[in-house]
């Protein structure tokens, strides 16, 4: 078990540079870059007098500081040159500057990060709580009046995108009703809040966000859930429980519900890093300065070192979410040992 | 014969289908009796299980439900006891054991919490410790070598016959009045079935429980029961001593069931005998007997024939209108 465990770790190494070799050198090879990224601001800072059919040719800088310039990018390098380079910094914890605002990548990523692993692991925990104990419900209440209509809603909120149904409840809720506020993750007084209040103020902020967050996974996780315990109601051995002298619920709670937990546990890495990423257009319409957000301009600015920033982040995340889920599942599940001989 | 322990008078059993309401046990009547083995034969689908089931009451509502007739168990009637009546009963008084001991232990429970369990349930006079030590000592009676050890073992670690053993192990925790095994030994390998076999037979003998075995081996039948009942299509068609049944059957359908047995000795020649026909489906059963239309005997008035059986002597009675006039072969 342990052997096995060391070794998913180790092989995270060549994982890890596979994800963000490809990347890199897709970042070059993709045309326009941050060179021609300024070239363009500067052109456009120098007034329209240079006439923009001229393109490229009529360049405010010279040869020399491209020069410079790609050399300090290191586009002056092979392609696995400058991504070893790279490589290297990145395991000095240094992931470089961002070319848009020369401010450290690592800073950018570390200053948003927080919101982003609140609303995350916020949303996990708020998904599994409520999918669980639907799921049940539903499985025990299987072709019920209720199951059927919670279904629909379940279904529907699957079907609408989850940035839709952000809209829809800014529009009625924090423009209509005015109950939760626009946008943001906290208020403009926050900093003179008491502590206590303080939890209320992003609380506040945060319900319209997490119900566009959680609308998406809902459907998928209630549905894992009580298929899983149907699954496991009508299996041989609630059977035998109930043969034994347990009532209908003790065969439930003691025997069933451990067993239908399992897919449960398989799906907690996966969701981990998938929740952490974010969702840009949830930021954007929320106004939350994510790491969704971040990423997804960055891209478009063609900021590569904060896009490869966010890779390593969200990569790593994946890599152990995926360990954290075979953990999950090897506990919740005896006859799996990971890597033992029998 | 001694007194009978559990009296199962005229059992009907509907199940609630898309297709309509299906009558699967149609007046089911048997004794048990202490110390006493029934064996309930009968091919796949006739209502063994759903026998066995009815007895613990354990028929999944809404589809199954007793309709009608009685379970008296020491006087009381089974079918008329609430659900806390019956979870007392089950597994203490009443225990059953299943066909596939592959998957009727809980994969995520140890051996022996699922053991113990029985005693949480119906010994809670027992301390902790004495509780896992009876665990203990009802795994190596069953004959689980090292059974210590297996205490804290899944029951992936085990093979069939030792978890069909453990599964043993649970049932005759409390030393129940009455085992219903079905069809316990159905998915074990040979040698492992005579093994479990003499293992249930000797545990009756120490324990004089009565036993309902189910099973569709008429070879198993001759060698536990003492009493036969032979099933077919929900209805019993036949009872008798076990002696009786092998050397004197007299339903047609008994009949050509034990012609269908292989015989060792005639050579290997000539087709095994098969009865003709197929069973006719429960949603539109024929009136009378439930046997007439693959029977080489069948006349007219067997479409009144009701679920009553005609006797021949005391133990052996028969649910058919000919069967005096049908000589043996
Ligand atoms: N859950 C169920 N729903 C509908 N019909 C059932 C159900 N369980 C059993 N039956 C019907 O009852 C009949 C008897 O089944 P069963 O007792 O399992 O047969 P066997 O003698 O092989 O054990 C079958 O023909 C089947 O059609
Ligand atoms: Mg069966």
């Amino acid at each position: 078990m342990q052997g096995y465990f060391t070794q998913r770790l180790l092989l995270t190494i060549p994982t890890f540079i596979g994800i963000t070799l490809l990347v890199f050198v897709l970042t070059r090879l993709v045309p326009g870059g941050p060179i021609e990224r300024m070239l363009a601001e500067a052109q456009l800072a120098s007034g329209t007098a240079s006439s923009v059919s001229d393109g490229f040719g009529s360049q405010s800088l010279s040869e020399d500081q491209l020069d410079q310039l790609k050399a300090y990018y290191g586009f002056d390098q092979p392609i696995i040159t400058s991504y070893f380079q790279w490589l290297w910094k990145v395991v000095q914890l240094d992931l470089g500057e961002s070319t848009r605002y020369g401010e450290s990548v690592w800073d950018t990523i570390t200053e948003r990060l927080p919101i982003s692993i609140f609303y995350g692991v916020t949303t996990m925990i708020l998904t599994y709580l409520l999918c669980i104990p639907l799921g049940i419900f539903k499985a025990l209440k299987h072709g019920a009046p209720f199951d059927h209509i919670s279904s629909a809603i379940v279904f529907i909120s699957y079907a609408i995108p989850g940035y839709v149904i952000g809209i829809a409840c800014i529009a009625y809720f924090a423009a209509n009703l005015e109950w939760f506020p626009l946008g943001g993750f906290v208020g403009d007084e926050f900093e003179y809040l008491s502590t206590w209040d303080k939890i209320i103020d992003i609380l506040h902020h945060a319900t319209l966000p997490l119900i566009a967050y959680m609308a998406g996974s809902l459907a998928v996780m209630t549905f894992m859930m009580k298929n899983s315990l149907m699954e496991n109601l009508s299996a041989d051995y609630v059977r035998t429980a109930t043969a034994k002298g347990l009532s209908f619920k003790q065969a439930i709670t003691r025997h069933a519900l451990r067993n239908s937990l399992i897919p449960l546990a398989t799906h907690f890495g996966q969701n981990i890093s998938v929740i952490l990423s974010g969702s840009f257009l949830i930021e954007k319409i929320f106004n939350i300065d994510g790491i969704g957000l971040l990423g997804y301009e960055a891209l478009v600015e063609r900021d590569y070192p904060v896009v490869m920033g966010i890779l390593v982040i969200s990569a790593l995340l994946y890599l152990i979410g995926n360990i954290l889920s075979d953990l999950c599942v090897a506990w919740a599940d005896p006859r799996i040992r990971f890597g033992e001989k029998r | 014969m001694s007194k009978a322990l559990l009296t199962v008078s005229d059992l009907c059993v509907d199940f609630e289908t898309e297709h309509g309401v299906l009558n699967v046990l149609d007046h089911v009547s048997f004794n048990l009796y202490p110390g006493k083995t029934l064996g309930l034969v009968g091919e796949s689908g006739c209502g063994k299980s759903v026998t066995s089931l009815a007895l613990m009451k354990l028929l999944q509502k809404p589809y199954g439900c007793i309709r009608a007739g009685s379970i008296l168990f020491k006087g009381q009637d089974l079918v008329q006891c609430d659900a806390k009546q019956m979870q007392d009963l089950r597994g203490n008084r009443i225990a059953m054991i299943f066909q596939d001991p592959m998957t009727a232990l809980n994969p995520v429970k140890t051996i022996g919490s699922q053991i113990v369990e029985v005693f949480n349930l119906h010994r809670q006079e027992l301390t902790k410790k004495e509780r896992y030590q009876c665990a203990l000592e009802m795994l190596r009676k069953v004959g689980i070598s090292d059974a210590q050890f297996r205490m804290a073992e899944f029951p992936h670690q085990l093979s069939g016959g030792m978890r069909q053993r453990v599964m043993i192990a649970i049932a005759l925790s409390c030393e129940p009045d009455i085992l219903i095994a079905d069809e316990p030994t159905t998915a074990l390998d040979v040698t492992i079935q005579a093994q479990i076999l003499d293992l249930m037979q000797d545990l009756q003998k120490e324990n004089g429980m009565a036993m309902l075995f189910i099973t569709h081996d008429l070879g198993v039948i001759a060698e536990l029961c003492d009493d036969v009942a032979v099933m077919y299509a929900g209805r019993v068609i036949e009872k008798a001593s076990v002696i009786d049944l092998f050397s004197q059957a007299k339903h047609p359908y008994t009949k050509g069931l034990l012609d269908s047995i292989p015989q060792l000795f005639n050579d290997g020649k000539g087709a095994l005998k098969t009865i003709e026909g197929q069973v006719p489906s429960l949603l539109n059963m024929p009136t009378g007997c439930r046997f007439r239309n693959r029977c080489q005997y069948s006349q007219q008035d067997c479409k009144s024939l009701d679920h009553n059986l005609d006797t021949h002597s005391e133990n052996h009675q028969i649910n058919c209108k000919h069967w005096r006039e049908i000589k043996d072969a």
